[in-house]
């Protein structure tokens, strides 16, 4: 009885400003917290259910030897390769398929056959080119042979970008087989033609810098998830392929340096005494040493020499192999000693980069290993090189391609420096993913990209503070989340909408948040950790990177994922209303006097305002009042207190003390606007000009995604709320984050302001004069 | 064909070589808000387009390369000239609307550009707009503008194959 009463009527409402909105009764399909178990595979004895590989786990294993001479005057490769290749699947084999990537550039290919037409209005000579030369050009793999080891022909067939080998009879389990492949191929102009490897040609002094990427036939992957990956080469899903040692000679001309994926074996061949000589300091070093100086580079791009040198690498246990050539190469390096391991940092670049290369690229290197390898497993590789040539950006296994350049006179913007510097932490990167923790880029883009852009952005922000991030802040995501022209983060990577955004962006961003705001940084570093070292050189799936961070931290994000990862929502959250709630005392001489005080501060009917001068009937008849004309139901009667007696007694002795509770009692009602549910960072602000700040977990909205409320004890009036006033969560209005509310100034007022604010504009003139002061204090410092 | 090549021919343009971005694709959206604002019967608008893009289409036009700064006079009437010509809109009554250029400034990747059209009208009903933002320049080029008035809101979306979008009839 006194529980009811309590619930029933201690407690009355006032209302400060509440929006009623449509309730919508959310349905099952709707939880954002259901399990996503009935997303992912079920876990099986190769991958577990911890998100670990199983105790059965197995992958494929492939080791390469390959002859491969690079013809400069045509500007093609000629290659002959023995594969051997191992089966630890638990089905046999009756036949391989082998990657041939160079068949993108085929005029008949899908990638050539499936785009789309220009835009005419307004076409570049440089699409005009491309469009060209993809007529003509006869790119793609020649396969000149394929045979057994004994030299027997084998039986192959040619479909797309792929090469079937019919064996004679199946690769048993746990059996393995070498087979000989001969290939030739014309290299693309890297300069013309979009590529991930090619050749850049240059005019001024006839020489060419190669980038050999995706160049000889390799296995294709066959795994346990998708038998052998049949997805062909169109153009964005790079790859995924089996660890395996090399032993490759690459015959360049003689004149050439050749930087490329393994440890050189034969330095005493094809570098000069004076070379191994400095390459012995640089291994004593902290900073980059040249091998090549600008200077050597320059005269040695004078003339061209006829004769050959073989320049021969070994590499053990990575995923692929590439290489670059030139005669224009610098090359500075510097033995970098991180996490315990000695890493050759390398770079090799034509003068067209300097100063920005010698000055940047090598450091870059050896930051990036600092950083990753803190993040994930010390760098396991004895070379990290970053080569400039034609191609922007592109990783392969210990070797990486950079783009940007200075302008022709030296000088540089901030944007290119900063653009080099990342692309660099990027791409070097790249080698703890995919290249060691050897996720499928041709199924998914973001697991790859999407974890190493997060890196990347941890590493730019231990570069330098205020480092020019593009991708990580939670807030540069907004835009995206809201746009309606996007595919959740768990698409296929040749059907992903908006790229750069999806696969490299918001899962950043993402990881970014449940390392900040949702899991905290230590419980996060732990759980990454684990996941980058349970699948160091293994193959893993979305399921095991979203399995491994529930099973080490103990936290169950499945909502995360499926918010996150499995939709398009936004995040939008709203502070609808704010209700104080009072406790009834019970004393009907408090109460009835509160509730007069209350009635008394409502506003006059407008009626009974107008008439007031009217002299009304009972005026004019007293004899017409009685009782009722007098009987207030506010007064206090004999009866209440008898009645607040009765019910005093009925409480406990516990009860009778939490009457006399002096806290305020708050609903503050949330509205989940934009979908994805995330935790309520609340700040508060009292009267008495303290201030306190709420983390209300996510599962706050398990009952109700859609709306709920959440009881404050204050000890003061509240003044002012705010929701994520640190702009951590990705929050796309932040209009609705205030109560009371607040009119939040447009961008182009706040700009129209700004331009209209004398005093900012005269402290900004005066800062500027400071900075034109500064530098030069620098420079005389320096001569100094 | 011939046709084609003679067309084309008037706006082929010298080359610039554009690096292939492999490693981080380029944004190819750009968002914007636009206020309708009672008192002026005007829209407020501050849009959001990626620098590298811009700089790359601009320093195509320019034939040299351009930095956006985000304080220079010089590079702001580049970008006056360029904006002004991405935007036509025209009223009901077939009246085209000149935008007033406002400013520009640089915030990290981003460009923001303000804009104000006055539309002399106490509503938008029956108005066009074409916002041809990169989009000549860029196949997979989104422009997202979120239109406001009061508590009203609705996003339009323009792409190369369609560029005019009608605006909200609201009042």
């Amino acid at each position: 009885m006194v529980y009811r009463i309590l619930s029933t009527c201690l407690l009355s409402w006032l209302s400060l400003s509440v929006a009623q909105a449509q309730e919508i009764a959310p349905r099952y399909e709707d939880d954002p917290f259901r399990q996503l178990e009935e997303l992912l595979p079920t876990p099986n004895d190769v991958r577990a259910a911890s998100g670990a590989p199983g105790h059965r786990y197995w992958q494929q294993r492939a080791d390469y030897d390959i002859k491969v001479r690079l013809l400069e005057d045509r500007h093609a490769l000629v290659g002959e390769e023995t594969i051997t290749y191992y089966n630890r699947s638990p089905m046999p084999l009756s036949y391989l398929w082998v990657q041939l990537d160079q068949n993108r550039f085929r005029p008949d290919s899908i990638d050539r056959n499936s785009r789309v037409a220009p835009n005419f209005d307004q076409f570049y000579y440089k699409q005009l080119g491309e469009l060209l030369i993809r007529e003509d050009f006869q790119g793609g793999h020649q396969i000149t042979r394929v045979a057994d080891a004994e030299g027997a022909d084998l039986d192959h067939a040619i479909i797309g970008t792929m090469l079937r080998i019919d064996l004679p009879q199946a690769l048993a389990p746990g059996g393995k087989t070498s087979f000989q492949i001969g290939w030739t191929y014309q290299i693309v102009d890297a300069k013309r033609i979009r590529t991930r490897g090619g050749y850049e040609y240059f005019e001024e002094d006839k020489n060419t810098i190669y980038e050999i990427a995706q160049w000889f036939p390799r296995m294709v992957a066959y795994t346990d998830v998708n038998g052998w990956q049949n997805k062909q080469f169109i153009r964005r899903g790079e790859f995924t392929l089996e660890f395996g040692d090399y032993r490759v000679a690459i015959t360049a001309p003689e004149d050439h340096i050749v930087a490329s994926t393994g440890v050189l074996q034969n330095p005493e061949e094809v570098l000069t005494e004076e070379q191994r000589e400095r390459l012995k300091k640089a291994a004593e070093a902290t900073v980059p040493q040249f091998i090549v100086t600008p200077e050597e580079a320059k005269e040695n791009e004078k003339e061209k020499a006829t004769g050959e040198k073989t320049w021969v690498f070994e590499a053990e246990n990575v995923r692929d192999f590439a290489w670059a050539s030139s005669r224009k190469f610098i090359w500075d390096a510097v033995k970098h000693r991180t996490h315990g391991n000695d890493v050759w940092a390398m770079s090799y670049f034509p003068n067209e980069g300097e100063p920005l290369w010698s000055k940047y690229s090598t450091h870059a290197i050896m930051h990036t290993l600092d950083v990753y390898s803190k993040f994930t497993f010390p760098y396991p590789y004895p070379v990290a090189i970053s080569v400039n040539g034609p191609v922007g950006g592109m990783e392969y296994p210990m070797i990486c391609f950079n783009g940007p350049r200075p302008e022709k006179d030296g000088t540089y913007t901030k944007r290119t420096k900063y653009g080099l510097i990342t692309v660099i932490i990027h791409e070097v990167g790249h080698n703890y993913f995919p290249m060691i923790v050897n996720s499928d880029e041709r199924q998914w883009t973001w697991i790859d990209e999407g974890i190493n852009s997060f890196l990347q952005f941890l590493a730019e922000r231990e570069w330098e503070p205020d480092y020019p991030s593009r991708r990580g802040p939670a807030r540069n995501m907004v835009p995206y989340m809201v746009s309606t022209d996007q595919v959740p983060i768990m698409t296929n990577s040749e059907s992903i909408l908006q790229f750069g955004h999806n696969a490299y962006g918001k899962p950043a961003t993402a990881l970014n948040i449940l390392r900040e705001t949702i899991m905290g940084r230590e419980l996060f570093d732990f759980a990454f950790k684990e996941f980058s070292r349970r699948w160091m050189f293994k193959r893993p799936e979305p399921g095991d990177f979203f399995r491994t961070m529930e099973d080490a931290s103990s936290v169950d994000l499945d909502w995360f994922w499926r918010g996150w990862f499995y939709t398009t929502n936004h995040v939008d959250l709203a502070i609808e209303g704010v209700r104080l709630l009072d406790l009834d005392t019970l004393d009907p001489d408090i109460e009835k006097a509160e509730d007069k005080a209350a009635r008394d501060l409502e506003p006059e009917d407008i009626t009974e305002e107008r008439n007031s001068d009217l002299k009304k009937r009972t005026e004019r008849f007293p004899e017409l009042v009685d009782f009722y004309n007098h009987y207030d139901p506010l007064d206090v009667t004999v009866k209440d207190r008898e009645e607040a007696k009765r019910l005093l007694e009925a409480l406990n002795d516990d009860e009778r003390a939490l009457l006399k509770t002096q806290r305020l009692f708050y609903a503050i009602d949330f509205r989940n606007v934009g979908g994805l549910v995330m935790p309520i960072l609340l700040k508060i602000k009292y009267e008495n000009g303290s201030e306190e700040f709420l983390r209300l977990p996510a599962e706050i909205w398990r009952s109700n995604s859609q709306k709920i409320s959440k009881l404050i004890l204050a000890k003061d009036r509240i003044k002012s709320l705010q929701l994520d006033p640190q702009w951590e969560t990705a929050d796309a209005d932040v209009e609705n984050n205030h109560w009371p509310s607040r009119p939040v100034k447009s961008r182009f007022r706040l700009f129209k302001d700004k331009i209209k604010n004398p005093m900012r504009e005269a402290r900004e003139e005066k800062d500027k004069a400071k900075e034109e002061e500064e530098p030069e204090k620098e420079a005389s410092k320096e001569d100094a | 064909m011939r046709r084609f090549l003679k067309l084309a021919g008037i706006a082929l343009v010298f080359v610039v070589s554009a690096p292939p971005q492999a490693w981080g694709h380029p944004h190819h959206v750009s968002v914007g808000m636009a206020d309708w604002i009672e008192e002026t019967q005007s829209i407020e608008m501050a849009l959001n387009v990626s620098v590298i893009d811009l700089e790359e289409v601009l320093s195509k036009r320019q034939k040299r390369a351009l930095e956006l700064d985000g304080k220079s006079k010089e590079i702001e009437k580049v970008l006056q000239k360029y904006f002004l010509s991405c935007f036509r809109i025209e009223r009901a009554d077939k009246v085209a609307i000149v935008p007033k250029w406002i400013g520009y400034e640089i915030e990290d990747d981003a460009a923001w550009i303000y804009l104000e059209i006055p539309f002399g009208r106490p509503s938008m009903k029956g108005c066009k707009i074409y916002h041809g933002v990169l989009i000549q320049e860029f196949e997979e080029q989104v422009n997202l503008l979120h239109v406001k008035r009061g508590k009203q809101r609705k996003t339009l979306k323009f792409r190369k194959r369609d560029p005019w979008q009608k605006l909200p009839a609201w009042h």
